[in-house]
């Protein structure tokens, strides 16, 4: 295997292992799955693409490992040029959504097929092979076939198929989907412990908002084949970009406003902002935990609501509020805005509350307005 | 579970009856100890001694079986290299259906028009070369050219329910081409291959009108045989040679049939 990069070889000779990806284009017919696609990638990065399906985040995870050519741009990993590389070349390997384990084989061939694939010799393979599979605490399934494990099992066969080969960058297409809802969040702590462990590079591909920030250093969010916003987990999740990005990661409330500065004219009311707009009209995000829900008038941004629905959801009461009057009286639009708060008792539909949108939590969106 | 009408369980009784009671004649006359006629004389297996002491029938069983072995043998490599050519490569849509088409047509054409073909072609061929005189070559190229559909037909369905993650899971773990068909698709369409190669072996042990039209006078076969025996009048040894080939019919579908259910 000459032409590949080992990770050994690629660290010893000075290279970045990261990822750059140059105007990647992809279309399949009319679909524009990826488009003027630039993404960069540090070593030893948790980096997850986001976004729902059809976003063109597979199509991309395939350019990577090779399953796809791009129309157009680059593919460069640690300085090397993979664009015309085919899969079998890459020092990339790939956890598969249904994990496409070989069900002819034993769980220690599966983990050892990359390593025979490359001629390792049989007293090198042996323990590294072992090694791996302890890692991923399946040294009792050694001998099993894929069609006697569990799902869980099966996905860490995967992920010690994938591992053992040490690849400079371990591609994550939904590893998780097919768990049940309890392990899968186990399997992301674990996952997410693995990958500091290693210090491998890790590109995970989800349309699970939660499951992204639990794991990932990085996400970039796509959609429409094009990236919405790259940031860490607090920044997408608190400071979305745009409106895409808001929606996807579940805020709750869009506030149509114009006027440019921390000053902003809405539907309800005049409200400070803790950061300029930035334009002269747009949208504004709230998320429903950042309401604030009090007895009495507070001192900025106070709107005077009436409970119109109150959910109980155990974690927290998710509150659906009618505006009887905006900020400095107002009048009353045609506005629900949706509060969170914890399991708090003395709500109750029908009763009347202030709330209180408060400046930092008011996120003014960027460029599109509703 | 519903039972059925008496009327239904009649019919379906009697359509077995009818495809059955001939086969069942011709074994049951296989036993009976009466040289000429349909009369029942008593349990023998004299005909089978027979059988098995005639020269002239173990020449022509291993003509038969040769031919069969040969020919099964290239038409399970091609038809296996076929499928996995029409299932893999990315054809386009039309393209692909009208493959598929012309991969069927070879499994409903008449055997005749198939035999015509291959004499005109031979006939040919024998301008150029004398190998393509009537003989075993020329009845074996015959044999694989109506195996190979079968064949393809039973490996493709297997690789079409295959599905392509497992080809993607070996690329990317770095296996080349000809290492993939070894470690990953060979392993996994042998029950398909095998499947399509003991149906083809069959078609090949009683390809009749093939035979007629391509053999030589030297490459004559068990069908050939029969056919020729029975023109000059019904023996029992016939009876018996055909209730063995029929043993060996029925051991070859059930053994297929088992093969081509097996899971992946």
């Amino acid at each position: 295997m000459n032409a590949t990069l080992t990770p050994q070889a690629g660290l010893k000779a000075g290279l970045q292992a990261g990822l750059k990806l140059e105007g990647l284009q992809k279309r399949f017919g009319e679909l524009h799955a990826v488009r003027d696609l630039d993404l960069e990638i540090q070593q030893g990065e948790f980096f997850t693409l986001l976004g729902p399906s059809g976003c063109g985040k597979t199509t991309l995870l395939r350019i990577i490992a090779g399953f796809e050519l791009p129309d157009a741009g680059r593919v460069h990993l640690g300085g090397v040029d993979l664009t015309g590389k085919a899969a079998n070349l890459r020092p990339v390997n790939t956890v598969f959504q249904s994990y496409a384990l070989f069900p002819h084989l034993s769980v220690f061939e599966n983990v050892a097929f990359g390593l025979r694939s490359k001629r390792v010799p049989g007293e090198q393979l042996k323990p590294r092979v072992n090694r791996v599979i302890e890692m991923l605490r399946l040294e009792n399934y050694a001998t099993r076939h894929p069609h006697q494990l569990s799902g869980g099992q099966k996905q860490r066969v995967a992920m010690a198929r994938a591992l053992v080969c040490e690849p400079l960058l371990l591609l994550l297409d939904e590893p998780m989907s097919a768990l049940d809802a309890k392990l899968r969040h186990e399997v992301q702590l674990e996952l997410r412990a693995l990958q500091k462990r290693l210090g491998t590079t890790f590109v995970l591909v989800t349309h699970d908002q939660e499951e992204a920030l639990t794991v990932s250093d990085r996400i970039c969010v796509l959609e429409g084949g094009r990236v919405q916003q790259i940031g860490s987990p607090e920044e997408v999740y608190a400071r979305p970009r745009n409106r895409f990005v808001a929606e996807f990661l579940g805020a709750a409330n869009l506030i149509p406003a114009h006027g440019n500065g921390k000053s902003v004219h809405t539907p309800l009311g005049t409200l400070e902002l803790a950061h300029s707009s930035g334009w002269s009209e747009g949208l504004l995000a709230l998320r429903a935990e950042g309401v604030v829900l009090c007895p009495i008038p507070p001192a900025i941004n106070g709107v005077r609501c009436r409970i119109l629905e109150r959910i109980y959801r155990g974690t927290h009461l998710e509150v659906h509020l009618e505006v009887l009057g905006g900020v400095n009286g107002a009048t009353a639009p045609d506005f629900t805005p949706k509060a969170r708060t914890a399991p708090f008792p003395r709500l109750e539909r029908g009763q009347e509350v202030w709330a209180q949108l408060p400046p930092e939590a008011l996120v003014a969106l960027e460029g599109d307005r509703a | 579970m519903k039972r059925a009408h008496p009327l239904t369980t009649t019919f379906a009784l009697s359509a077995l009856a009818f495809l059955y009671l001939p086969l069942l004649a011709v074994v049951v006359f296989s036993f009976n100890s009466a040289k000429f006629g349909f009369n029942w004389e008593g349990f023998t297996l004299e005909w089978y001694q027979k059988l098995f002491k005639n020269e002239q029938i173990l020449e022509l069983t291993q003509n038969t079986l040769f031919l069969a072995l040969v020919s099964t043998a290239i038409a399970t490599v091609l038809g296996t290299a076929l499928a996995l050519g029409l299932e893999r490569y990315p054809w386009g849509r039309r393209m692909r259906a009208s493959l598929e088409t012309a991969l069927y047509l070879p499994v409903v054409t008449p055997d005749i028009i198939l035999a015509a073909a291959l004499v005109v072609i031979f006939g040919i061929l024998q301008t150029v070369s004398s190998v393509f005189q009537p003989g075993m070559l020329t009845m074996i190229i015959g044999h694989v050219t109506f195996q190979i559909a079968f064949v393809a037909l039973v490996v493709q369905s297997r690789l079409a329910g295959l599905g392509r993650e497992l080809e993607e899971a070996a690329y990317d773990l770095y296996s080349s081409y000809p290492d993939l068909l070894r470690r990953v698709l060979l392993p996994l369409l042998a029950p398909g291959i095998a499947a399509g190669a003991m149906l083809a072996f069959t078609l090949s042990l009683h390809g009749f009108i093939i035979s007629l039209f391509t053999a030589g006078p030297s490459s004559q076969t068990l069908p050939l045989f029969i056919y020729a025996s029975v023109k000059r009048g019904i023996s029992p040894e016939i009876h018996a040679l055909s209730s063995l080939m029929l043993l060996a019919t029925l051991v070859l579908v059930l053994g297929s049939e088992r093969l081509s259910r097996r899971k992946a």
